[in-house]
């Protein structure tokens, strides 16, 4: 079906490398003009790289990019837009003082001295009706959500004529109603016959939207196919290299006995609510989702129930103690365990050695002690332990644990979190920007976990992870729990839309 | 000692001080003087024993802000306050002196140790109150606090504790229970001339002790990792129950005691008496003692040794020169630090000029 429609580019043998890091590795893949192609694969593989290679900020070592049949070099950014390729990058390029119409001209204005303002705007407006933009142009884009902050920065490529446009993970901070919106208007965009490169780690994503798909992993571009041929679990193999290993999920009979008591809690900064009201009970071996789009509390909340944020008003009562009393020190001494949502600003000091990581929030306890000092011998052989137990590479403990991957790092943060007995769990993103291997290790444990009796309450942006996991969800909206569902219950389309303060039914 | 070792911790500084030497040896060559009296003054800070018995009298007091400010870096602090300090630090000795004179020395020594880190200790103790408590800066607390500590400390010498008798702005002489040996009283003993007439003295054992201490207590205590963990990263620290505001009091209060016991290398082992201007900026050259050992307390040895024979040397080359005075040791120390300070930016000039090389 679609090789029927011409290529628009391709990579031949593209390779590139980082100081000693091959990041692509004999590249060769090309792509259908008027179709949307995904780039998947997990982080690290070299997705980013080679798209950004087309769109000339970095040059390849060797391999030659064709466009439009022919070779081409594209040296930067300006000759890439010449040719009608545009990007949008993981992190906004916009300026959140101006307002959206000045930042879709910025850059290529339409003549150096005088604007002339109506006749812009006429012209974005019609960009902005032929393809369902719904952004209000007058704006400030720090008024604006995230999403529309996006739409901008596509308007922006349309703007400068862009026909193939790519986008890099555009759907890691909306909700799930943004994200159908964002794919309606691609296919638009298709329509007209632009080509749409999406580079994502979200295989349902690709499944559900994508045309055809590229593979990669490893630096290397491993296949390109049609998606209809894909199922999620054949996608997932290809991307990972190897069998997924089914979640298991372990009976837990344990008596409904509340181990976290949340009753009322508010708590408000400079006059604002941040958290309004919250009331929630998790049981023993229980695991109960957050869901909800970031900023709405969350980050809150965490603090309250880590013992670091005491001016809060109502009641938390963790195995029946009330926490209020306690430091964040004594709340990880009395089976609470942390897995904070931020791994590089909270989970680990990254100067540090794996071993002086290891020991966080419990480097005060008498067993990794000799006398007045610490025991180095003892912290070496309790991080061996938990590196061996957790497959963590490289697992000297006395390299810096800035030298590992993402998710060798959170499997470390995992480890010593659970590494005592952890009668409730507070999870943070858990699995944010790691590799899906490390997402399923990561998954199983917590099972194993719950199947041991542990309460965890699991606060992520990333629905289907919560959907997985949770046993009941509650979703959080402007410091609020909106709504509370059990798992079989829920959908992923009610709970976007109570994320976004959609009413209740 | 394996390379890669050296490469890390010394191959930095030293080219750093063949900079430096290099530069300095321009700057004289420019104002018309013969380079030669360079390695002449700085060969005699070392190899004779006149001259090492200076360089490492002007060595002690180093280490001991070098330790101070390198302490509180660690707790992602900056101490600009070690001159405020050592002034309180010394201005306690004499006023324990003055109010016990006729101590015992088993009683007299000890608690001159005590009081100089006391008052030394309470001047960091207002730093880190205001910046733990009240959230104050405290690069601006600590200089502040600087003209507060050494006009109270000069206040001292000029009124209430003034010696009379003489026309200089300096006290009353301490106790003689309070004296500390010059190290020349022992290698006398031995009968060595080694240090004979310089005022190096035994407050030297007391600081490489002190920079053992700091080295044991920053880096295999549990106290010394929430300090590095703080200055490392503090939301990590905040979530693992690391309390910012008593790391921080704790830390400015041992850095001014770590600051105050300059004094006791000037008062009880030198002068024995305080004298106005004491302190050629001993708390400000600790700053860059700590920049040129990475804040590593053993390392705080060597770059204060380093400081210190810049500091005698400059010296000598004022007694060798006509036309240079001592201050040419400032214009060393500055280049120094300009080189220290920008070791990342030239690191990377020097690795684009030998790229080529480097591939494998």
């Amino acid at each position: 079906m679609e090789s029927l429609n011409p290529e628009v580019f391709s990579f031949k043998n593209i390779t590139k490398t980082f100081a000693s890091v091959l990041a692509n590795h004999e590249v060769s893949f090309s792509v259908a003009e008027g179709t949307i192609h995904g780039v998947v694969g997990e982080n690290g593989a070299g997705k980013s790289t080679i798209m950004k290679i087309l769109y000339g900020m970095f040059e390849p070592d060797s391999g030659t990019i064709h466009f439009q049949g022919k070779p081409r070099s594209i040296p930067d950014p300006q000759t890439a837009i010449s040719l009608g390729i545009g990007m949008v990058h993981q992190h906004f390029m916009l300026v959140p003082t101006l307002t959206v119409w000045e930042n879709i001209i910025l850059g290529k204005e339409p003549s150096k001295w005088l604007l002339d303002k109506a006749s812009i705007l006429k012209q974005l407006k019609s960009l902005k009706t032929k393809f369902g933009f719904q952004v209000d142009l007058e704006a400030k884009i720090e008024s604006l959500s995230v999403g529309h902050q996006q739409q901008v920065e596509i308007l922006k490529l349309l703007y400068r004529k862009a026909n193939i446009l790519i986008l890099d993970e555009p759907t890691a901070v909306l909700s799930p109603q943004e994200v159908e919106s964002l794919f309606e208007k691609l296919k638009l965009l298709k329509k007209a016959h632009k080509t749409i490169v999406i580079i994502t780690h979200k295989l349902k994503e690709i499944l559900s939207f994508t045309d055809s798909v590229t593979v990669m992993r490893q630096g290397k571009a491993i296949e390109t196919l049609p998606t209809s041929s894909l199922t999620e679990d054949s996608l997932a193999e290809k991307i990972i290299g190897r069998k997924r290993i089914p979640l298991n999920f372990e009976k837990s009979g344990f008596e409904p006995e509340p181990v976290l008591k949340v009753a009322s809690l508010s708590l408000s900064e400079a006059h604002n609510s941040i958290l309004r009201h919250i009331s929630f009970e998790i049981n023993r071996g229980e695991i109960v989702g957050i869901a909800g789009i970031e900023g709405n509390g969350q980050h809150e909340l965490i603090e309250v129930l880590a013992g670091v944020e005491k001016n809060y008003s109502g009641t938390v009562i963790l195995n029946q103690e009330n926490i209020k009393e306690l430091s964040a020190y004594d709340l990880k001494q009395k089976g609470f365990s942390l897995i904070p949502p931020d791994r590089h600003l909270e989970g680990v000091i990254l100067p540090f050695s794996l071993a002086e990581n290891a020991i966080l929030g419990h480097h005060r306890d008498p067993q990794i002690k000799s006398g007045p000092f610490l025991s180095s011998t003892k912290i070496t052989q309790l991080a061996s332990q938990l590196i061996q137990s957790f497959d963590i590479r490289p697992g000297e403990p006395s390299q810096s644990i800035a030298g590992l991957s993402g998710g060798n790092q959170q499997k470390l943060v995992v480890a010593r979190e659970t590494a005592r007995e952890v009668s409730f769990l507070l999870a943070a993103h858990p699995t944010r920007g790691i590799d899906i291997g490390a997402i399923d290790f990561i998954h199983q444990y917590f099972l194993k976990l719950k199947a041991q009796g542990t309460a965890m309450l699991l606060i992520s942006s990333e629905l289907e992870e919560i959907l997985k996991l949770s046993d009941r969800i509650l979703v959080l909206y402007r410091g609020e729990i909106v709504a509370q569902v059990l798992k079989n219950e829920a959908t992923e389309k009610d709970l976007g839309l109570w994320m976004t303060g959609g009413s209740k039914k | 000692m394996k390379p890669h070792f050296f490469k890390k911790y010394f191959a930095g500084p030293l080219i750093a001080v063949l900079i430096s030497a290099c530069l300095t040896t321009a700057l004289l060559i420019c104002l018309g003087e013969n380079p030669s009296i360079l390695w002449e003054a700085f060969t005699s800070t070392f190899f004779n024993g006149f001259g090492l018995g200076y360089t490492l009298y002007y060595t002690t007091p180093l280490i001991f802000t070098g330790l101070s400010v390198a302490l509180c870096f660690h707790a992602g602090l900056f101490n600009i306050g070690a001159e405020g300090q050592l002034h309180l630090g010394a201005a306690g000795i004499i006023a324990l002196s003055l109010f016990f004179p006729g101590l015992p020395w088993y009683f007299s020594i000890p608690l001159g140790v005590i009081a100089s880190m006391l008052t030394g200790g309470l001047w960091g103790l207002i730093a880190g109150f205001l910046k733990a408590k009240r959230g104050s800066h405290e690069v601006i607390v600590t200089i502040l606090l600087n003209f507060i500590g050494i006009t109270f400390v000069n206040y001292l010498i000029l009124y209430p504790f003034k010696n009379t008798q003489v026309q200089n702005p300096e006290t009353l002489e301490i106790g003689q229970s309070y004296f500390l040996s010059p190290l020349s009283d022992f290698t006398a003993y031995l009968g060595s001339e080694l240090f004979r007439t310089t005022p190096v003295n035994v407050t030297l054992f007391l600081s490489l002790f002190a920079a053992l201490i700091c080295y044991l207590f920053l880096f295999h205590t549990a106290r010394g990792y929430e300090i590095r963990a703080l200055g490392q990263n503090p939301s990590a620290a905040r979530f693992n129950g690391i309390s910012a505001s008593t790391n921080t009091l704790l830390v400015f209060t041992l850095a001014g005691a770590l600051s105050g016991l300059v004094g006791i290398n000037e008062v009880m082992g030198f002068q024995h008496k305080l004298i106005e201007g004491f302190s050629p900026q001993y708390g400000f050259t600790g700053i860059a003692v700590a920049l040129m050992a990475r804040n590593h307390p053993l390392g705080v040895i060597l770059a204060a040794l380093l400081f210190g024979s810049i500091h005698n040397g400059a010296r000598e080359i004022e007694f060798l020169s006509e036309k240079i005075t001592k201050e040419i040791s400032i214009v060393m120390e500055a280049i120094l630090i300009i080189i220290i300070a920008g070791q990342g930016y030239f690191s990377s000039l020097v690795y684009r000029l030998f790229k080529r090389d480097c591939h494998d």
